[in-house]
């Protein structure tokens, strides 16, 4: 019986954001519509590497963006406020918003697989194909906590511009609009400091076919904890101030 | 003989926000199938009590029990509905949908039709809630609240906004609620709809209770009648508790009106459009506060 209600909270989530295609066509399409303009065109080694950042790219974003954008939104709802009066409601919540995330996460990755094959000619197999899916969505974790996070600590106006302001400038630092060997001499530096570069190393690592650096996971594991920290504190400062 | 079983109690409530007090040393006890209305100026702390009922707040000091369990239980929230002052529904799924994934948190959901019907949105099943109006919302809130077959459902102003026929449809549905053992609590302005819903009234002011009783005892704990004519002066009449005055339309308050009258006519001042009538709830409410209000 609790099970039901879990199906039914997933897909009610899923309906209702693929009736909204405000939502749902940036999220999808504007990873593989990136990837054509400056990710296509290469051929062998270099077409894995720029699908790759650009399938990390999408589902990174999508984790970021959904989390933190829903969360500000429903943080002043009305509906928020009774849906948590409901019996049990707290885990088919979690559930279905996990679960809509990577639903949309594996859409948008899907379509930057699909503009790769059409217009570039990438190497990989599709077992490095999936395996790549499934290391996007473990690399996806520290974002969907800094999305959890800026979900807390912004208003629902001002979340999806601050998101942006965010998450553009680190898909760029972190190499995965183009290679980071092509950033101009400073910001080069800086890539090295982001989570995305080393998001973009452990994807460009499988399908390399090379072993996943062991940094770059060192990296990813002090990002969330940092994220899911700051998560927490804003999470804290909300119950506190509206439930406690 | 039938035993009256507790279904909300508060003890000792004490609810801050910041520097202000909202409810303080809260003492209630509401009986299964009792309609219990709060009532009290905004900001007086009912919406408060209601949060700290529905487990949506905890208390600072005291207790507060729903058929002897935490209000954050499961078993607690399992029980009881809620329809909030001010609502809004994702806005992407239609009523069906809603009503469909809030019956199911429920152990025993109300059947769908029945719902559907009983809370005029028929017309509206299908519908996305985008672009709902006021009254509409109010409706589906409604019709949530009593989607689990709740036994104590709690109502923040649950006709503000609708329409008469609705409103009147709604305190049917309410009563037959309460008639058939279930609670009910809510909160209101419209003394009206006390008058035709409520079997006891709660008025709350500052965070405490400051009047409790029947609609009958509150009446009848003024024990005084209305009398009001129009003249250019009146004499000087007694005993008079209350006057007012709007115009040439001068109102008294008396506790023995008869009196009042028999003063009135034997003066041999010229007046018309004599009244008397009993006191509306408003008037009891606003004497005895101001009564209580006034230091001894």
């Amino acid at each position: 019986m609790r099970i039901e209600l879990y199906v039914l909270a997933a897909q009610y989530q899923l309906k209702s954001l693929f009736r909204l295609p405000a939502y749902w066509v940036p999220t999808v399409l504007f990873p593989v519509m990136l990837f054509a303009m400056f990710g296509s065109g290469g051929s062998g080694r270099s077409a894995d590497y720029r699908m790759a950042s650009f399938v990390v790219y999408g589902v990174i974003g999508v984790a970021f963006f959904q989390f933190g954008v829903s969360i500000a939104q429903d943080r002043e709802s009305h509906w928020e406020r009774y849906r948590r009066s409901l019996p049990g409601a707290a885990g088919p919540h979690l559930v279905s918003q996990l679960l809509s995330a990577v639903m949309f996460s594996l859409l948008a990755a899907a379509f930057v697989v699909i503009g790769a094959l059409i217009l570039s000619a990438p190497t990989v197999g599709m077992d490095q194909v999936l395996i790549l899916l499934a290391v996007s969505l473990a690399v996806a974790v520290p974002f969907t906590l800094l999305g959890v996070a800026l979900g807390y600590w912004t208003t629902p106006k001002s979340a999806v511009a601050v998101a942006n302001l965010i998450y553009l400038p680190m898909a760029y630092l972190g190499g995965l609009w183009m290679p980071p060997n092509r950033l101009p001499g400073g910001v080069a530096e800086l890539s090295l400091f982001t989570p995305t570069r080393h998001a973009g190393e452990i994807a460009w690592s499988v399908v390399g076919g090379r072993s996943v650096p062991g940094v770059s996971v060192f990296w990813l594991i002090g990002f969330s904890v940092g994220f899911g920290m700051l998560a927490f504190w804003g999470y804290q400062r909300d119950e506190k101030r509206r439930y406690a | 003989m039938i035993a009256l079983v507790t279904a909300i109690s508060a003890v000792a409530v004490t609810k801050n926000y910041g520097a202000v007090r909202a409810v303080s040393g809260l003492d209630l006890e509401i009986d299964a199938g009792e309609a219990i209305c709060l009532l009290g100026p905004n900001g007086a702390g009912k919406s408060t009590t209601l949060n700290l009922a529905l487990g949506l707040t905890k208390p600072d000091k005291g207790m507060v029990r729903i058929f002897d369990h935490p209000p954050n239980s499961f078993f607690a929230r399992n029980i009881t509905g809620y329809a909030a002052q001010d609502s809004d529904f994702p806005p992407n799924l239609t009523v069906r949908e809603i009503l469909k994934l809030v019956r199911r948190h429920y152990r025993r959901p109300t059947p769908m039709d029945g719902l559907i019907e009983r809370f005029g949105l028929s017309a509206l099943a299908d519908r996305y809630t985008g672009g709902f109006s006021g009254g509409e919302r109010r409706r589906l809130a409604l019709a949530l609240a009593f989607a689990g077959q709740a036994r104590i459902v709690f109502l923040d102003e649950p006709t503000t906004g609708l329409d008469s026929s609705a409103r009147n449809r709604f305190w049917s549905y309410a009563k037959t609620f309460t008639n058939s053992g279930g609670t009910l609590v809510l909160t209101t302005h419209h003394l009206d709809e006390i008058e035709t819903v409520a079997s006891r009234i709660c008025l709350i002011d500052q965070g405490r209770i400051r009047l409790e009783g029947s609609v009958e005892q509150i009446r009848n704990r003024l024990g005084q009648r209305r009398v009001s004519f129009e003249c250019e002066f009146p004499p000087d009449l007694s005993p008079v508790s209350k006057l007012t005055r709007n115009g040439q339309k001068w109102q008294f308050l008396s506790p023995d009106a008869d009196e009042l009258v028999r003063q009135l006519v034997q003066s041999r001042i010229s007046f018309s459009n004599l009244e008397v009538r009993d006191v509306s709830l408003e008037d009891a409410i606003a004497n005895l506060v101001s009564n209580k209000a006034r230091p001894t």
